[in-house]
């Protein structure tokens, strides 16, 4: 069975429980303005540029039939402007790129393929380490992520999937250890502005998934300072995470480390600088919030 | 809450378990308020010994020897709990601490492991017995000094032993109150039976070992120390049995033998960093009978260095697939402070190793290290190692950088030629190595800890220690691998241009040929990654070099046990290296040990460590090192602990041998090299040692953030 990948990411120390092997799919519904991962949005593959790597030679400029390469050349410096709004995907720019700075972003791999790149780290997993599946949104993919769990199951592996809550209803929870669940925000004004989308199906699929197996389930919130970081907030979000019985619940920062990816694949951030970045103090405070 | 907060990669996050008077010692201790002490009265002078220079070697060491023990300055810490220092600071230099004509008149012993233990079991005393009854049995004129050389050492350590019970004896006598007086008092009665008879209570062990060690240090000799849980466990689980001491006051007495350690810390100077002395500690493991020895010690050493960043005695786990958890994950605590104190032994590997290499099981099973992480058996090992350049010979000769230029008309040919190198290098090197152990300078002081030199009456190195052990220590194989590995790739897989083309492009330093560059500087997978191609060619020149050597493993008395490290000579390596094949420039970094080139390793640690373990290491009976740096956002929380007790197991799994792993966040080094004053106690791991990183020269802080880090994610 095929499957988009973004990428796959070994020695992943904070998908799950011990070394884990992430495989990032590639798609995703949502459109979080603060997204970690902007260049696993679309389903396609994507062209990425690593800026570092470029020497402004003007080739990919040259060949682009959409213009979304510019090289802006000063007497000093020059600078690399990627739009990718127009690409038409024909990866021209990459031949052309003898620099080797730009590449493909996702491709389609079978998930035998996939589980044996997992494999590869068998003697790092011991009993709690195993592959995590993450995205951009496994369950826009679900035939693939059943199929990649269950292989790894097969093999004895410790299985995660880190979902949005949207499609969630077609997820062999069978199959996983451990499912990490994230609530934007409990709200759904505030989760409409904040990701583009409705989430009252994400709660319903949210108490679907808790009434088959709320131990399994790690509700996760990430928390970004002026966005959704009041108390009232996190108490709702408890409130709605003790009534279905489930016992674990992460608030984590937001980085804005999204931006430098949204622009290697020539896409406009929307993410918020670093002053939505939540200082420790006042993380460390809702944490102790939501424990009470 | 304490007033000393030390250096973590997590600020604010080691535990505290020691008193504050024990963590003002620390403080001081970690800065330097007693190698500045120490460094006050760098030798003392010969010209009080008439005759020295003229004497015969034997007659001006003992006397050397006498004279430090008489006269060296006594130390006495405020609110120690273990008496003795090395307070002479030509001894910091390797030196034997007494001058001739301005100079120290020898230089003294180091890379071994004195057998401190068997003084512990025995006693001192029964040494003079042991003399004796040599001396009544034939010798030759030699020998009979030789023998003689030995008790000036006996006697001379008594003569210090003396002077320090003198000193508490005033003390207790001038007490201010009864506290000091009991305090006085307490500090006497461990010492003086001790090291003379046999410790009964883990307070006079502890005494007993720290003043082993500190007289040979006194005496300029660099020892390990071995495996001092091993040591010490027995008295310490008979006296908490007994309630002779509380595990809380046994930490304490053990913190002090660690802070005491970092007493010749200067701070001063910078170079290759400041805790270098090679006082090895081995932990954990299993003991002559195959049975575990982990005990309470192990835990309280632990504990102390996941308290403080004390990497002056470099501690190396041994760990195999049956190691407790609990013991994992400890290790893993300490290790994620940063610092690199703690680094892990594969021991089952080692053990099996050194047994089909030809050492009894049970000499096997106790083995420990020197300097770094070169394997020997303690206590009766004279051992030396000789570095060999691997890529730099291949380089001029196989490469043709230097003299007439070659040419291959396949890869089979290059790489045919370049093992053929490495085989005529090991002929040649084990033509070399059968003088090894064959005569030196007396170095009585050590020999006296040695199995065997006594009763062979012949010193640690004319012959006396039960094994002579010679390493050849290759360096730069990643480096020769990737070179290989390009040129394969680039000349005869995708035949871009021809051997001789590129060799010139080499030689010119790329110049011209940017684009040629990063192509292969990129686009190729290098060894560390866990691509079986790279790997295979690491396999194969490890093969050879590790085969080669093994053609011959013991001759004219010398065992030749294969061994790889660079330590930190890639630096000076790296200045007068020819341009890579791998796509870097003349003067880029170098690999070091058997880790990846750095900035080459682009999947992880654990690609890294998988790519090492492909290499049958143990065919590596010496050892060898692999470098793990993780940054500390890869390593936090309850998952970050597990994530490294994993990579332990995962690297026991494999078939690894030693691994160094540190944590560390290259922007606190950057700004520890702008304000080095705010980070005194920020220790880093180095090769086979720790260092305060501000005692680091340029060159070697750049090596250090340079050296690739695996992120994690």
């Amino acid at each position: 069975m095929l499957g988009r990948i973004t990428n796959i990411q070994r020695f992943s120390t904070h998908d799950g429980p011990g070394i884990r092997t992430t495989v990032f799919l590639k798609g995703c519904p949502m459109r979080c303005i603060w997204c970690h991962n902007p260049e696993t949005w679309h389903t396609a593959p994507q062209i990425q540029l690593n800026a570092t790597r470029c020497t402004g030679c003007g080739g990919c400029e040259a060949v682009c039939p959409a213009g979304c390469h510019r090289i802006d050349v000063d007497e000093t410096a020059f600078r690399h402007l990627y739009d990718s709004t127009g690409c038409v995907r024909c990866g021209k720019c990459i031949a052309a790129c003898r620099a080797l700075a730009l590449e493909w972003c996702g491709k389609e791999m079978e998930a035998e393929e996939v589980i044996s790149i997992v494999e590869r780290d068998r003697a790092f997993y011991g009993k709690t380490g195993g592959l995590t599946v993450s995205g951009g949104e496994p369950m826009m993919q679900p035939a693939f992520t059943n199929a990649l769990l269950g292989l790894a199951k097969e093999r004895g592996l410790s299985t995660c999937v880190e979902i949005c809550g949207v499609g969630a209803e077609n997820l062999d929870d069978g199959l996983c250890d451990r499912i990490y669940f994230d609530i934007k925000t409990p709200d759904p004004a505030l989760h409409r502005r904040l990701t583009g989308r409705d989430n009252a199906d994400i709660l319903a699929n949210l108490r679907r998934l808790a009434e088959r197996c709320s131990d399994k389930i790690v509700v996760r919130m990430v928390i970004a300072a002026g966005l959704n970081d009041s108390p009232e907030l996190v108490e709702q979000l408890t409130a709605l995470t003790s009534s279905l019985g489930i016992a674990h619940v992460e608030l984590n920062p937001f980085h804005p480390y999204g931006s430098s990816k949204a622009s290697a694949v020539g896409m406009k951030s929307t993410s918020p600088g670093k002053e939505a970045v939540p200082d420790d103090r006042a993380l460390a405070k809702l944490r102790a919030h939501a424990e009470a | 809450m304490s007033e000393y907060t030390f250096y973590s990669a997590f600020p604010g996050s080691r535990p505290v378990r020691c008193s504050e008077k024990t963590r003002r010692f620390a403080w001081d201790s970690l800065h330097a308020v007693y190698g500045r002490q120490t460094s006050e009265t760098l030798a003392l002078e010969s010209d009080e010994i008439p005759g020295f220079a003229e004497m015969s070697p034997y007659a001006r060491y003992d006397a050397a020897i006498r004279l430090i023990a008489e006269k060296a300055p006594l130390r006495l810490c405020p609110d120690e709990l273990v008496c003795g220092s090395a307070t002479l600071g030509k001894a910091i230099k390797h030196t034997i601490p007494v001058h001739l004509n301005g100079k120290c008149f020898q230089e003294s012993v180091s890379h071994l492991t004195c057998g401190f233990d068997r003084v512990l079991r025995e006693g001192l005393d029964s040494y003079l017995d042991r003399i004796h009854a040599r001396q009544a049995k034939e010798c030759t004129p030699a020998q009979e000094e030789f023998l003689r050389s030995l008790e000036n050492t006996v006697e001379s350590l008594r003569i210090w032993h003396g002077r320090y019970l003198n000193l508490l004896a005033e003390k207790r006598a001038s007490a201010a109150d009864e506290a000091e007086r009991a305090y006085y008092d307490a500090l006497y009665k461990n010492l003086a039976p001790v090291p003379f008879g046999v410790p009964k209570t883990f307070r006079q062990g502890v005494q007993a070992l720290w003043f082993l060690f500190a007289f040979t240090r006194l005496c300029g000799n660099w020892s390990g120390i071995g495996r001092i849980d091993v040591m010490l466990g027995d008295l310490l689980k008979a006296d908490l049995a007994s309630g002779e001491i509380a595990l809380d006051e046994a930490r304490e007495l053990l913190a002090h033998f660690w802070i005491k350690g970092c007493e010749w810390i200067c701070l001063d100077e910078r170079g290759t960093g400041d805790a270098q002395h090679y006082q090895n500690i081995v932990l954990s493991g299993c003991g002559e009978d195959g049975k575990d020895v982990t005990n309470e010690v192990t835990w309280l050493v632990l504990d102390i260095v996941e308290e403080f960043p004390i990497p002056d005695f470099p501690i190396a786990v041994r760990v195999n697939e049956d190691t407790a958890p609990a013991l994992l994950n400890k290790i893993a605590a300490v290790m994620r402070h940063g610092s690199g104190v703690v680094a892990v032994y594969n021991e089952r590997l080692i053990i099996d190793s050194m047994v089909e290499f030809g050492y009894p099981v049970e000499e096997a099973r106790r083995f420990a290290n020197d300097g770094c992480w070169e394997v020997q058996v303690p206590g009766k090992t004279l051992f030396g190692y000789q570095a060999i350049d691997i890529y730099g010979q291949y380089q001029k000769e196989v490469l043709g950088m230097e003299g007439e230029k070659k040419d291959y008309d396949s890869f089979d040919a290059l790489l045919g030629e370049t093992k053929s190198m490495i085989a005529r290098f090991m002929a040649d090197w084990h033509d070399r190595a059968d003088s090894h152990g064959k005569g030196g300078k007396p170095s009585t002081v050590v020999a006296l800890f040695e199995d065997d030199c006594i009763e062979k009456a012949a010193d640690y190195y004319c012959g006396g220690t039960r094994y002579a052990a010679l390493s050849p220590h290759l360096g730069g194989v990643p480096d020769t691998v990737n070179s290989l590995l390009a040129i394969k790739k680039l000349v005869f897989e995708e035949k871009k241009l021809t051997f001789g083309a590129f060799m010139d492009i080499l030689r010119a330093d790329w110049e011209g040929h940017e684009e040629l560059r990063r192509y292969v500087r990129d686009s190729y997978t290098y060894y560390g990654n866990d691509n079986d191609e790279a790997d295979d060619l690491a396999v194969q020149i490890m093969d050879t070099f590790m085969d080669e050597t093994r053609k011959i493993k013991f001759r004219a008395g010398v065992l030749r046990p294969a061994g790889i490290s660079t330590f930190g000579r890639q630096i000076d390596w790296k200045d007068v290296r020819y341009p890579h094949a791998h796509g870097y420039r003349r003067g880029e970094i170098l690999a070091s040990n058997l880790s990846p080139t750095p900035g080459t390793d682009r999947e992880g640690a654990t690609a890294v460590i998988r790519s090492h373990c492909k290499i049958n290491l143990s065919k590596l009976t010496c050892g060898t090192a692999l470098d793990i740096k993780l940054e500390p956002n890869s390593v936090k929380g309850e998952e970050g602990l597990e994530a490294i007790a994993s990579l332990i197991s995962g690297f026991v799994v494999l078939g690894g041998f030693f691994m160094q792993l540190d944590v560390m966040d290259n922007a606190v080094l950057l700004e520890a090299q702008k304000h080095p004053e705010d980070y005194q106690n920020l220790a880093v791991r180095i090769s086979g040692w720790s260092a305060r990183f501000v005692t680091l020269n340029d060159t070697w802080q750049r090596m250090i953030i340079e050296r690739s880090q695996q992120a994690g994610v």
